[in-house]
């Protein structure tokens, strides 16, 4: 299904029936100079939703997922997370940007993990992990310690703990780094390639990892090359092509029957 | 040596490579064994050439210097631990601690506003480092001495409005006062390029991980930046911190008593110039020496918390 129709920005929330969803782009733009990376962006993930997202380098899909925790600030439209807009408060028909505090603040709700992990590397794997939470939610550093290693035998790392970065593989690298994401307790997690820079054989045991978050119910947005993953793990898959998002749906349907054109070319060369 | 190995390979009839390394003999499940062919490093005879030519050099020069009287290495034994020369040394290493320290200190402010997303502050601090590097040291540091030839008084007040309290320029900036305002001005343009080096050494996702974790900008500067430029800016800084050890002799033309205008004064008293040059150098490369075993210890601290290997 083609959204074709935006949803209306409105300065209030709209009247609370049930709880919001926990992502919503609100016809999302973003440029870098003159080239417009994200033409009018409209998506909304409900709570405990995986949604994937899959096009062509150069498509637009990391831009949009580095959107919804402020790392890009979009051109215009609004994305709302947990009901509350990220970046910006809408005052007389225009964003206002928040304060770096309170950006920061929002940002420590939302986990994300890199394509190129980007551990700190002059800590070990628990410190990693412990840091968030520490420095950010202020957690005394013994709750924050046992949080972590918690975390890390969540991601079967639990014997890696005192390792620096260096001396983790690609892989071990990665779990690291869902589990730094974890820490912060998050409401939401964000996904950028998070395969795509490891071995082959490493794959595996980070999606392993993911499996087992979304099937704990968590809301994520993923960002991937892993066809066969975004079709067992995913409720909804959207195909992004050219900034602009051609094609949304379950993946039986995106992988099935694509009813774009475009979905087909690309389906057509990955597979 | 061609001719030779031609010869060692004419020497063994049918040296087909495969008669000299056995193909792998062990079937698969045993343990294998390795043909046992040692590697022959090659000989380096020019080095040994070279070793003996440069103990000759070494020899000759040393010879020179000991055995010819008028380097007067008496004088240099007479005035090593002048009262005169241990107190310049005293001078030089304030003026060089305060100019490193002042200097940091402000570079450090410097480097903030250069990197700043204002182009306003950022365009300010690239003409604050362009002219405090571009103008010699020794101009800034008879500027700030002679203060008072444009400036004989100094009040504090309200811009523009009244004054309440007035000061001898002469008697504020005491002539080393000067002389350490001077050179923090230049030095704090050099620390504040080396601050930058540092933090664009430092790659991009690691400021984007401490922000995805929730991380105010001071956060990521105390708790990301700070211990990640360490490793990066040591060097240089003590390199700066080298130069400038002997960057306050120029504080001769003000007048102030450092190491090396207390060898020149008790020089052109006895004019035993060069000996007392000799001790000059002798003190400066005692200065640049402690400098460097501190920073070879502050390097490998830093290494060891950062686990590069």
């Amino acid at each position: 299904m083609v959204q074709s129709t935006h949803t209306p920005v409105r300065e209030q929330d709209a009247p609370a029936s049930g709880p919001p969803a926990m992502v919503t782009f609100r016809n999302v733009w973003k440029s870098f100079g003159a080239i417009k990376v994200l033409r009018g962006i409209d998506l909304t993930i409900e709570r405990g939703q995986v949604v994937c997202v899959i096009g062509a380098s150069g498509s637009g899909k990391s831009t949009m997922l580095r959107c919804v925790n402020g790392l890009e600030e979009a051109t215009d439209g609004v994305i709302e997370v947990d009901g509350e807009l990220i970046g910006v408060r809408l005052r007389g028909g225009r964003r206002h940007e928040l304060s770096p505090r309170e950006a920061a603040a929002q940002r420590g709700h939302i986990g994300m993990v890199f394509q190129q992990f980007n551990l700190f590397p002059n800590r070990t794997a628990l410190e990693n992990v412990m840091e968030g939470p520490v420095v950010v939610a202020g957690l005394p550093r013994d709750q924050a310690r046992r949080r972590a290693e918690e975390l890390l035998t969540r991601v079967g790392l639990a014997d890696r703990a005192g390792m620096y970065p260096r001396q983790l593989s690609g892989g071990q690298q990665q779990r690291v780094a869902i589990a730094r994401a974890l820490a912060m307790e998050p409401k939401l997690m964000l996904f950028d390639e998070p395969t795509s820079a490891l071995d082959p054989e490493l794959v595996g045991e980070v999606l392993g990892v993911m499996k087992e978050l979304a099937e704990a119910g968590m809301t994520m947005l993923v960002v991937t090359h892993e066809m066969a993953f975004a079709r067992e793990v995913a409720d909804r898959v959207a195909f992004v092509d050219a900034g602009r998002i051609v094609e949304y749906a379950t993946p039986a349907e995106v992988f099935g029957n694509p009813t774009h054109p475009r979905t087909r070319e690309f389906l057509a060369r990955v597979q | 040596m061609t001719a030779r190995i031609t010869a060692e390979i004419a020497d063994d009839p049918g040296a087909a490579v495969s008669t000299l390394v056995p193909t792998p003999t062990a079937p698969l499940g045993t343990e294998p064994t390795p043909p046992g062919l040692p590697l022959v490093r090659r000989k380096h005879p020019w080095r040994l050439v070279s070793y003996a030519l440069l103990a000759l050099i070494l020899a000759m020069l040393a010879n020179s210097v000991l055995t010819n009287e008028r380097w007067r290495w008496d004088v240099v034994g007479e005035y090593l631990f002048d009262d005169k020369v241990l107190g310049g040394l005293w001078i030089t290493i304030v003026l060089t601690l305060g100019a490193v320290g002042v200097g940091l200190a402000l570079g450090s402010v410097i480097a903030g506003l250069r990197m700043s997303s204002s182009r306003v502050l950022s365009i300010i601090a690239a003409w604050y480092i362009w002219f405090f590097r571009g103008v010699p040291v020794i101009v800034q540091v008879i500027f700030w001495v002679y203060l008072a030839q444009l400036y004989p008084v100094i009040s504090i007040g309200i811009p523009f409005g009244p004054e309440f309290a007035f000061y001898d320029t002469n008697l504020l900036v005491a002539p080393i006062i000067g002389c350490i305002i001077g050179l923090s001005f230049n030095e704090s343009a050099y620390m504040a390029e080396i601050l930058r080096g540092g933090v664009a050494a430092i790659p991009p996702g690691q400021i984007e991980a401490a922000r995805a974790v929730g991380m105010t900008p001071r956060q990521i500067r105390r708790r990301i930046l700070a211990p990640q430029i360490l490793p990066v800016v040591l060097p240089p800084f003590f390199n700066n911190v080298n130069a400038m050890t002997k960057t306050t002799a120029v504080v001769i033309l003000a007048s102030v008593t450092d190491l090396f205008s207390a060898v020149m004064q008790i020089g052109a008293r006895n004019l035993q110039q060069t000996p007392l040059l000799l001790v000059a150098t002798f003190w400066y490369l005692v200065l640049t020496a402690g400098l460097t075993l501190f920073q070879v210890g502050l390097e490998r601290l830093v290494a060891r918390s950062a686990t590069r290997s």
